[in-house]
């Protein structure tokens, strides 16, 4: 099997419930082999993407293609996909070896081979001993890891993981990113990972779709996506803190506070939004005058909350530990090559920049 | 948590001895008057502390001189298929009312929890015409899709179907089993379990009836065992329904054997150590399983959450 | 039109997850259907067939029925036996349930405190409920004789005193104190749970705000305790009117001079013993929309007493 034939393919793939239109039409490659991220804020439709890839929601009309297969209208075990869920959702009654080897009990694989199955895959996400156990009896990493080990003990083409890492705490999240990188790395399924989290999807994505609305607002690499976001909600959705955005107007040589103040050299004119990111701003003795608003001190940088002429708020981080007191006024300078311009009106990056 | 609580203990304690003495008294006096002969009981003049040395007799009385020991193997049969029925039928249905998609859900659960508002005992005429003809609702049908109409120009006969299941053991226990609380119950329990399991175990390749009986089954295990004891010991304490759906004593489930003997007896003296030592016998059972049971049917029904 | 579509894909979400997740139609309704025969066959059938006899009249000797109209239901209005059975039937389900909730309350309340013998309690308190009324019926009438039972002695010192086999109010009295006996376990394990399940964060904040044990039973416990208590009520009415006919039925025999003799035990005599099958299915009727009046009222007064806890 060549990793192009576990490419996922979506084709005007739409779902209504009732009257209410979810996803409204998708068309996408997700591309064989590859950590993808579906990112996209609670509601945005993310998760009834993946439960129509997976086969566990019907599309209302569109197709999905995996591999060469057409297979909206195949039953979720016959599609060759796997699924981590969020609550893990592992039977409780059941061990850890039988939560995993349910599905091949299911599938009427021999005992003999489905121990052996179990105990590769349990050993591949590190569930040493533990076999024996019931869920209730193991912390929420090693759930997470018995989830997991269910996942791909049937050596899936595609695994699916429905914003798995959101119940434990941020500690073992890291932890759990790098394994689930690894993981992939070793088994090279297509990976398919929904979240709402994007500091989950800039570690773990060869490639993040970013959704609104059920529509896909950029699909590309996270730096991509960092550093050039297509849209004004992907420059404040990625990022913590978010790209600053400052309604502005451009006079053909320079982009300006409506004061007047010179924020960039750019030849645009007319009225524009701004977006730069919070470290690509320099505190420095003479430029933008801003007032301190609020700061915080995070040890490796701070974030100093400001004000600029007009009242706009600015987010600067700055690796220079600075204690400011509220009221204290200084300025700054936007990194030119940094500085984004949208469209104010439908929020579009514009593409000179 | 530091607190001066003896004065409201002290005041529990009394309130509960008085209580269990409230609910020992019967008991304790039954078994009391159980233990006497006819004779000793006469001359006692009527209700005492003395304690005799004829139960054993008495028991033996039971066995040789009425019917009790064969109602009581009636009474056991006839619970068993009430709380059967009960439980399995409200299981599948709660199962394709909650897992499944289906519009139809709400009116089918609207159906089944109205059956508890009205107890079968206000019913038990009607109720008695259906069990004396099950056939009945077929006939109806017959007639008004004129199949009927149709047989009487044939064969010349109207077709007239005839199914008593008075006297039987399922008659008297189908109408029983009616009553759907178990669906309330089991409704609330798998709304409490994790809401991806069922799609976990499409993933897994199980079918929904797979699902069923894999997953759904022994994680209800709680609650299945707890509603089967609770509806053993309803059907088991029935009386109206099984008196009029069990008109021969070979049919008749212990209560209303006990019953029946009561009435019999004379009115002045009876002989009350027999019906002591009677009741015992017929409530000996349940009242075994609701003792050693409790924690257990208690925990299951889960009557905390409303 | 963005917002519109936020609040669209969150009613979605909604929906989604109170929506069952299969879908097969076959499956589906097999494993419906059992309940769903069952109860039209023993439940429904029989109610609208009570309908149907309170409006038609069984010609005798089998010849099928004939439409009365309202004929049957004038009959038995015009009855007063009728409305004294109605009569007795609502003071036996004002008072018995009454006393049987009060009692368990105070039980409850008693058996929440963990003292040593609350755990005994638990458990012995619920046995009646193991035990059929009919049962109790042939202990108590035992216990209630006047010249075996407990109060004989007072018949001896003033004879006639204690007589439920001649005075009306002793009878309803003996039947009232079997029922209390045999309600008390179901409306106890009801209030005992609702008061377990009350956090027990509660009492320790309470207690810092310096309510003590008396205290927190009437400011705490009860007002958290209403939905219990409301449950307790609605089955208790609707179980009062029909349990009391295996007490009846072996206690009193609906005696003495009809003291004792509830709706339910007199549509048993008219139906079983007089063979009157419109009139009782007529008062079966009236008996079945009384019922549903009561539950629905009480229904009504159900969101008075919610709390999300």
């Amino acid at each position: 099997m060549t990793l192009a034939d576990n490419s996922i393919a979506l084709h005007e793939v739409r779902k209504t419930f009732g009257d209410n239109l979810v996803v409204p039409g998708i068309t996408a490659e997700i591309d064989g082999g590859k950590f993808t991220v579906i990112l996209g804020p609670s509601g945005c439709g993310k998760s009834t993407l993946l439960n129509m890839i997976a086969g566990l929601e019907s599309v209302t009309s569109g197709t999905i293609r995996i591999g060469a297969r057409e297979v909206q209208d195949l039953a979720p075990k016959e599609r060759g996909c796997a699924m981590v869920f969020q609550n893990y959702a592992l039977y409780p009654h059941m061990t850890v070896r039988n939560n995993i080897g349910y599905a091949l009990k299911v599938a009427g694989v021999p005992k003999r081979e489905r121990c052996e199955r179990i105990k590769a895959s349990a050993e591949s996400v590190g569930l040493h001993g533990l076999l024996d156990r019931r869920p209730s009896e193991l912390s929420g990493g090693q759930r997470q890891r018995v989830a997991v080990a269910r996942a791909i003990v049937r050596e899936p083409s595609v695994l699916l993981y429905d914003e798995p890492l959101s119940n434990l705490d941020a500690k073992l999240r890291q932890g759990m990113r790098m394994e689930l990188t690894r993981l992939h790395e070793r088994i090279g399924a297509t990976s398919v990972f929904v979240t709402h989290d994007q500091v989950e999807a800039m570690t773990l994505a060869d490639r993040i779709m970013l959704l609104n609305n059920g529509e896909i607002e950029q699909y590309a690499a996270p730096s991509d996506l960092y550093e050039n976001p297509a849209t004004t909600f992907v420059a404040t959705f990625i990022g913590a803190p978010a790209m600053n955005l400052l309604n502005a107007e451009g006079d053909g040589s320079g982009i300006r506070l409506p004061n007047g103040t010179l924020l960039a050299t750019m030849p645009f004119r007319g009225p524009v939004t701004l977006g730069i990111r919070p470290e690509s701003i320099e505190i420095v003795p003479d430029g933008i005058p801003c007032r301190n608003v609020y700061s915080e001190d995070l040890g490796s940088h701070s974030i100093i909350v400001a004000e600029v002429a007009d009242g706009q708020k600015l987010h600067v981080a700055t690796p220079l530990c600075r204690r400011m007191t509220p009221g204290e006024t200084f300025s700054v300078r936007f990194v030119e090559d940094a500085a984004r311009l949208f469209d104010p009106t439908s929020g579009k990056r514009l593409q000179s920049t | 948590m530091v607190e001066d609580t003896r004065g409201i203990d002290r005041t529990a304690l009394v309130i509960l001895i008085v209580g269990i003495a409230f609910i020992l008294a019967p008991i304790v006096i039954a078994f009391l008057t159980a233990t006497l002969s006819y004779e000793e009981f006469v001359s006692a003049g009527g209700i005492g502390l003395n304690v005799g040395s004829s139960f054993l007799d008495n028991m033996r009385r039971i066995f040789v001189e009425t019917q009790l020991p064969g109602q009581l193997w009636n009474s056991f049969v006839i619970s068993i298929l009430v709380a059967g029925i009960k439980c399995t039928f409200a299981f599948t249905a709660t199962f394709a009312l909650v897992f499944y998609d289906c519009r139809w859900s709400r009116i089918i659960f609207a159906l089944t929890i109205a059956t508890v508002m009205l107890p079968l005992e206000l019913v038990v005429i009607t109720t008695y015409q259906v069990v004396a003809n099950v056939a009945m609702p077929l006939n109806w049908l017959i007639r008004i899709t004129g199949l009927a109409w149709l047989s009487e120009r044939i064969f010349g006969t109207m077709p007239d179907f005839n199914l008593s299941l008075l006297d039987t053991y399922i008659g008297v226990a189908l109408p029983i089993a009616t009553s759907s609380t178990s669906v309330f119950i089991y409704r609330q329990f798998f709304l409490s379990l994790p809401k991806d399991l069922p799609r976990a175990a499409a993933m897994d390749g199980a079918s929904p009836c797979r699902f069923m009986v894999d997953v759904l089954l022994p994680l209800s295990w709680t609650p299945l065992v707890a509603t089967f004891m609770f509806w053993f010991i309803g059907g088991w304490t029935q009386y109206l329904w099984p008196l009029v759906a069990a008109a021969t004593p070979d049919a008749q489930p212990a209560v209303v054997g006990l019953a029946k003997l009561a009435n019999a007896e004379p009115d002045d003296i009876p002989d009350v150590p027999l019906l002591m030592a009677g009741a015992l016998f017929v409530s000996f059972i349940p009242v075994v399983l609701i003792g050693v049971m409790q924690r257990q049917i208690v925990r299951g029904l889960n009557l905390s959450e409303k | 039109m963005r917002s519109r579509l936020v609040l669209v894909a969150g009613a979605a979400r909604i929906a989604s997850m109170t929506r069952g997740f299969y879908t097969g139609r076959l499956s589906y309704w097999s494993l419906v259907l059992p309940i769903l025969v069952l109860i039209v066959m023993f439940f429904y059938i029989p109610v609208a067939l009570a309908f149907f006899w309170s409006f038609f009249l069984e010609r005798p000797f089998g010849g099928g029925s004939e439409f009365v109209g309202f004929q049957n239901y004038g009959r038995v209005l015009s009855d007063p036996e009728f409305w004294n059975a109605m009569w007795r039937t609502l003071i036996f389900m004002v008072v018995a349930p009454g006393l049987a909730i009060g009692l368990s309350l105070i039980l409850a309340l008693a058996a929440d405190r963990s003292i040593r013998i609350s755990q005994a309690a638990r458990n012995i308190i619920i046995w009646p409920k193991a035990v059929a009324g009919a049962s109790i019926g042939v202990v108590f009438v035992f216990i209630f004789n006047p010249f075996l039972g407990i109060f004989a002695p007072l018949n001896e010192i003033s004879p006639g005193i204690w007589n439920p086999r001649i005075d009306g109010a002793d009878a309803f009295i003996t039947v009232v104190i079997a029922q209390i006996w045999n309600g008390i376990p179901f409306n106890f394990i009801i209030l005992l749970s609702g008061l377990q399940a009350i956090p027990d964060m509660l009492a320790k904040a309470a207690a810092m705000d310096g309510s003590g044990p008396w205290r927190r039973i009437v400011d705490l416990q009860l007002p958290l305790l209403t939905p219990q208590l409301f449950l307790t009520f609605v089955l208790e009415f609707v179980g009062t009117v029909v349990e009391a006919f295996g007490l009846i039925d072996t206690m009193t025999e609906g005696g003495p001079g009809g003291a004792t003799n509830l709706l339910i035990y007199k549509i048993y005599v008219d139906g079983f013993k007089a063979y009157d099958l419109s009139g009782a299915a007529t008062q079966t009727a009236l008996l079945m929309m009384f019922v549903i009046v009561m539950v629905i009222l009480q229904f009504r007064l159900e969101r008075f007493v919610k709390y999300e806890r």
